[in-house]
């Protein structure tokens, strides 16, 4: 929009608006003003007519004269004559000598018979002109202050013009004065942001250069991890070395990634506990952990190592700066304790079953001096510090007191084991939180399905390769076909369309023509395909996998990711009972029903066949089993993942407490 | 700012010369407009004709008409700061029929010679029936009933005056001082309620000097100007605005009846009278400017008391056309004497009859004109002008009745005064209108003059100088501060 563009919609339409609802309003009371005026100069000859009927009749030429007088001087009439035929019978004010006298438009005519007399007729005139000469100066004054408005408005306009833009246009670039205090304010605002944008754009680029960095390193990460798996057959120091040089360089990518992230510093400066969010421990561990080998990497003795591979997909509901701090403070904890500078401090997240319920530990284990046992009872307590010399920050005593707080708060439990000589363990257990909608649990395969990876790292392809082959060892070899190129798979896919197969495509291709989700939702594969990326905490990427029905693998995970082979089997009935008598009675109803069932006779040889049992499987479990509660172990079924429990007794069912996740209390008899 | 510099001057002239500006002394209607602008009568007439406090703020008539009693405004104050009380009235009266009279009559004569003891006055000097009961109270005793009393002492001669240094002064707005031959300065009296903010020279103007007078800026005003006399040519100049007023001036012409004289014969006087009509019908431009002036025998006005309907008036007028051989052949014997000013000439009518004038006849101005009326034994013609009176059909008396305050010798006719002397007892409103009637047939029938028609004054005025709010002139009005400076 330009000044004139602006003025014409602000300021001149308005105007143009008022002036002509002014005119029109002015016209409707003209007009209804007007009709008045007639209306009552009407009434007044008439009444005038009335009354000079009596003045006549009495023969009084003074009350004739001064009611034509009276006439004339209060309606603005010109003239007031009585006539009889065309002779001046009483004449005011006129020059005529007679009564034949026209009507014009500037004068209105009015003659009305004398009541009483054959003759006689009372002609007025009237001056329409001054009659409606003050509406007049009241439209005059109205269009006067409507022109003055439009003067106003585009002398404004004109002075805006030369004397603010276009000597700003000049001057805005130079350093001479603007002549206006708040232009040369502005100028100095607009130079101030105008250098904060360039320094922004400059760390933005740093930003992004640092992501792409960090990214491009964890696939070959990755790999370097499985490898070192494999390297059981090489020496302790080579493997050592190369196992810190992995660690290293895992480190280096985690710091390039934290220092790519945009709101990092904001979200630091904030109030930790406005914000609880679903987190990937993993994720969450691995970044302090490096941040941690960063600092204490002048230390060459002190090694901090991860252990994470049972951590997948352990997802908690915290407050993340204030769990990071917990850890950071917990291994700070363990650095201290070592008194040589030496020692190794292990952090471990895994999931671990707590009162049957399952849970995340994440646990920091150092091997340093230990705490007293005394001691240990008050650690956790507000301002007890142990092993500092002096109150420094991380000293106050409010470090481990403020982690057990949290991780109360956060419904877990907050545990220090320690002994003395030997080292201390941290475990903070948190309720784990149901992973979000777009996280992949595990992949499930059949031993005929086809995996095809499709990714422009090659190293990706490498990882699945020898997850597979180490999944195939001695197996039946599951088939894996790999892309690099998104056109090469686009022709492939079109072209075979496998059924049994599943797709494990990148959301990233550098110098491709579009990205895995693009690519995915053209070839329409959504339903065999899940989106391996680092970049899975991004927002928009996010949506459009919930929009496509999708599945994610955070790609740092992909070797980690458990891949089941399907080896599950439906069965009409799971029976967990130490009665052998009931084993054969059931085995007969089964085969008299031709249901298909499977027998345990204690709570271990369940739990070592469960994961091949089919999670919708009915367990029925005795109540009195040898040596344990068939009430406890249903529990623990429970939390497998197993929905339709009974507990079976030979006893009155009302005899037993049922809980909330047994679907009923039976007795022993073949269901159904 | 001095109060003096904020004060404007106007320059006003009058169609006509006052003559006297002593309101006891006053017989010209020109002499009664400018006293109004000096002096206060009891009542006023105001624009619709009802009589409204002037100096007295109210009265009181007995039912037969005989007793008029004046509450004094004695607020009011003379223009030396005295104020008004009810005494200076007798006393100025009084005064007044002392003075020489200017006309045949004394100008206050009318009123007074019917106000009880009247017949001692020249011996007392005093009139019984004139007292000044206290400082606010007037009673007025009559003789015999009087309905028209308040109507004549609205007039300006019955003010109240006071001798100051050998100048009157009175209530009105303005203090006038004669500052040289037919000029008059006109200051406000600063006692004056309202106080006028101009003041104003006034002079007299001739008729064919008007429109001239006021383009060239030498007069602001033409005030209370015959209306036939002026050419309808001031409609041409941008800058000039007109007031016209009522019917205010009876156009005659008086002929000389006294004994002894040409028209001492009825059977003349009817003639003359159908011949001027007959004339003048057949020349309708012959009274003048049309607009302001028109013929009519009757001295009464249309829709006034007395009016005759026009058949029986012509029928009247007509009678005289058997007389007219015998008065042209005895004018033409003895050549008549004729006195007439510029602005109306009566020759053009005894040419077109053949009539030849006497050498003697010759033009005067106005001033010489009236005193020739008054004195009445040098002319046997003379066209004038009288004013018309208000409402009650009484007014006439003024000129043809016996004490008339402007009656002139010419004119006197025993007839007519008889029967004006008559009227003057009517006090049953419902009986005026027919008794006036035999009056105005009368004087049709008598002819103590020749009723030519009737005139409207008219005021001409510099618009782009002069403001006024008014828009008809009153007769018998001659107020000047109407006109504001702009």
């Amino acid at each position: 929009m330009n000044i004139k563009v602006w003025f014409d919609k602000f300021q001149k339409r308005p105007l143009k608006i008022s002036g002509i609802l002014l005119l029109l309003i002015w016209s409707a009371f003209a007009l209804k003003s007007y009709f008045a005026i007639l209306d009552a100069q009407d009434n007044f000859v008439r009444n005038t007519a009335n009354l000079l009927s009596m003045s006549l009749r009495s023969k009084d030429r003074v009350i004739s004269e001064g009611l034509l007088d009276a006439l004339l001087s209060q309606n603005n009439a010109s003239f007031a004559i009585i006539c009889d035929g065309n002779k001046q019978v009483v004449s005011v004010n006129s020059i005529q000598p007679d009564c034949n006298i026209k009507s014009n438009i500037f004068m209105r005519q009015v003659g009305v018979s004398i009541p009483g007399s054959e003759s006689y007729v009372l002609k007025t005139e009237f001056d329409l002109i001054s009659i409606m000469s003050p509406l007049f100066v009241i439209l005059g004054i109205s269009l006067c202050l409507v022109v003055i408005g439009f003067y106003f408005i585009y002398s404004a306009q004109r002075r805006i013009l030369e004397d603010i833009l276009n000597p700003l246009a000049t001057q805005l670039l130079t350093n001479e004065d603007l002549k206006i205090h708040e232009l040369t304010e502005l100028r100095v605002q607009v130079r101030k942001i105008t250098s904060l944008e360039a320094q922004k754009a400059v760390v933005l680029a740093l930003k992004k250069n640092n992501l792409q960095v960090a990214h491009d390193i964890r696939s070959p990460l990755s790999a370097l991890n499985m490898v070192i798996e494999t390297l059981k057959d090489q020496p302790e120091d080579k493997r050592l070395l190369i196992r810190n040089a992995v660690q290293r360089i895992n480190d280096i990518a985690n710091n390039l990634l934290e220092k790519g992230k945009e709101n990092k510093n904001l979200i630091l400066e904030q109030d930790d506990r406005k914000f609880i969010n679903n987190e990937l421990l993993t994720a969450l561990a691995d970044l302090i952990i490096s941040e941690k080998r960063i600092q204490y990497r002048e230390k060459a003795n002190i090694i901090i190592e991860a252990e994470l591979n049972k951590a997948y997909g352990l997802f908690g509901e915290v407050y993340s700066g204030e769990l990071k701090r917990a850890i950071s403070n917990a291994i700070n904890n363990s650095v201290e304790s070592f008194d040589d500078n030496s020692g190794r401090v292990v952090v471990t997240i895994e999931p671990i079953i707590e009162n049957y319920i399952k849970m995340a530990q994440i646990s920091i284990k150092d091997n340093g001096k230990g705490i007293p046992k005394n001691i240990l009872s008050k650690i956790g307590e507000t301002g007890f510090s142990f092993g500092k010399e002096t109150k420094t920050e991380s000293g106050s005593g409010l470090g481990v007191a403020h982690a057990k707080k949290l991780i109360q708060d956060l419904g877990g439990e907050f545990i220090i084991e320690s002994e003395l000589g030997r080292g201390t363990e941290v475990k903070m257990r948190l309720p784990l939180a149901q992973s979000p909608s777009w996280f992949l649990d595990k992949i499930k395969i059949s031993k005929t399905t086809l995996f095809v990876s499709v990714d422009d790292d090659l190293s990706i392809h490498q990882i699945w390769s020898g997850r597979l082959k180490s999944l195939s060892q001695g197996k039946e070899k599951i088939d894996h076909l790999s892309f690099t190129s998104v056109q090469d798979f686009k022709d492939w896919q079109e072209k075979e369309n496998p059924q049994d197969v599943i797709y494990l495509i990148d959301y990233e291709f550098l110098n491709q023509k579009m990205n895995g989700l693009e690519l995915i939702e053209a070839l329409q594969i959504q339903n065999k395909s899940v989106l391996v990326t680092s970049r899975f905490e991004e927002p928009h990427v996010k949506e459009k996998t919930e929009q496509l029905g999708l599945k994610m693998i955070p790609k740092t995970l992909s070797s980690i990711v458990p891949i089941e082979i399907e080896n599950t089997e439906k069965y009409d009935a799971v029976l967990i009972d130490d009665d052998s008598l009931i084993h054969m009675t059931w085995d007969m109803a089964a085969k008299m029903k031709n249901k298909k069932i499977i027998k345990f006779k204690d709570s271990q040889s369940f739990l070592n066949s469960e994961s091949q049992i089919d999670r919708q499987t009915p367990v029925y479990i005795d109540v009195d089993l040898k040596g344990e509660s068939g009430v406890d172990l249903s529990r623990k079924v429970h939390a497998l993942g197993f929905h339709h429990i009974y507990l079976c007794t030979g006893y009155a069912a009302s005899s037993i407490d049922k809980p909330a996740f047994v679907q009923a209390i039976l007795g022993k008899d073949f269901p159904g | 700012m001095n109060r003096k510099s904020e004060i404007k001057e106007l320059k006003i002239a009058f169609g006509g010369y006052w003559k006297s500006i002593h309101p006891g002394l006053q017989h010209t209607l020109v002499g009664d407009l400018t006293l109004s602008n000096q002096f206060e009568a009891l009542v006023g007439v105001n624009e619709i004709g009802v009589y409204v406090p002037l100096a007295a703020v109210s009265w009181e008539i007995t039912e037969d008409f005989t007793k008029f009693r004046f509450k004094i405004d004695t607020t009011k104050r003379f223009s030396d700061g005295s104020y008004l009380k009810a005494i200076d009235f007798k006393s100025s009266w009084e005064q007044s029929l002392k003075l020489e009279s200017k006309s045949a009559n004394s100008s206050l004569l009318d009123i007074l010679y019917k106000v009880e003891g009247f017949e001692k006055f020249s011996e007392t000097g005093s009139i019984s029936g004139l007292k000044a009961n206290s400082d606010d109270v007037l009673e007025i005793k009559f003789s015999s009933p009087f309905r028209m009393a308040l109507e004549h002492l609205s007039g300006n001669r019955y003010s109240a005056y006071k001798e100051k240094v050998g100048k009157f002064i009175g209530t009105g707005a303005y203090v006038i001082e004669e500052i040289g031959e037919e000029v008059l300065k006109l200051k406000p009296n600063p006692f004056y309620e309202n106080s006028p903010k101009s003041e104003i020279l006034l002079t007299t103007v001739k008729a064919d000097e008007v429109i001239n007078s006021l383009s060239n800026g030498t007069l602001d005003v033409v005030a209370y100007v015959m209306g036939a006399t002026i050419s309808s040519d001031f409609n041409k100049v941008n800058n000039i605005s007109t007031i016209v007023g009522q019917d205010a001036l009876h156009r005659a012409v008086y002929t000389n009846n006294q004994l002894g004289k040409f028209f001492s014969n009825k059977e003349h006087r009817l003639a003359l009278q159908y011949l001027m009509h007959k004339f003048i019908k057949s020349n309708p431009n012959y009274l003048g400017n049309p607009n302001f002036t028109k013929q009519d025998p009757q001295v009464y006005l249309p829709i006034q008391s007395g009016r005759l309907n026009d058949e029986e008036v012509v029928k009247i007028v007509d009678s005289g056309k058997k007389y007219v051989d015998a008065f042209i052949k005895a004018a033409n014997a003895n050549p008549l004497i004729l006195m007439e000013t510029h602005e109306f000439s009566l020759r053009p009518f005894f040419d077109s009859i053949g009539i030849k004038l006497s050498d003697k006849s010759r033009i005067v101005e106005k001033s010489e004109l009236i005193d020739l009326i008054y004195r009445g034994d040098a002319a046997d013609l003379i066209p004038g002008n009288f004013g018309v009176a208000s409402g009650d059909p009484d007014g006439i008396y003024h000129k043809l009745g016996k004490s008339g305050a402007i009656a002139s010798p010419m004119t006197k006719n025993k007839a007519v005064e008889e029967i004006l002397e008559e009227g003057r007892a009517l006090i049953q409103k419902e009986k005026i209108d027919l008794f006036y009637q035999k009056v105005n047939k009368k004087i049709l029938e008598e002819v103590p003059l020749v009723h030519l028609g009737f005139n409207k004054t008219i005021a001409l005025y510099r618009n782009d100088k002069v403001s006024t709010e008014q828009k008809v002139l009153r007769r018998n009005a001659g107020h000047l501060f109407i006109f504001q400076a702009k």
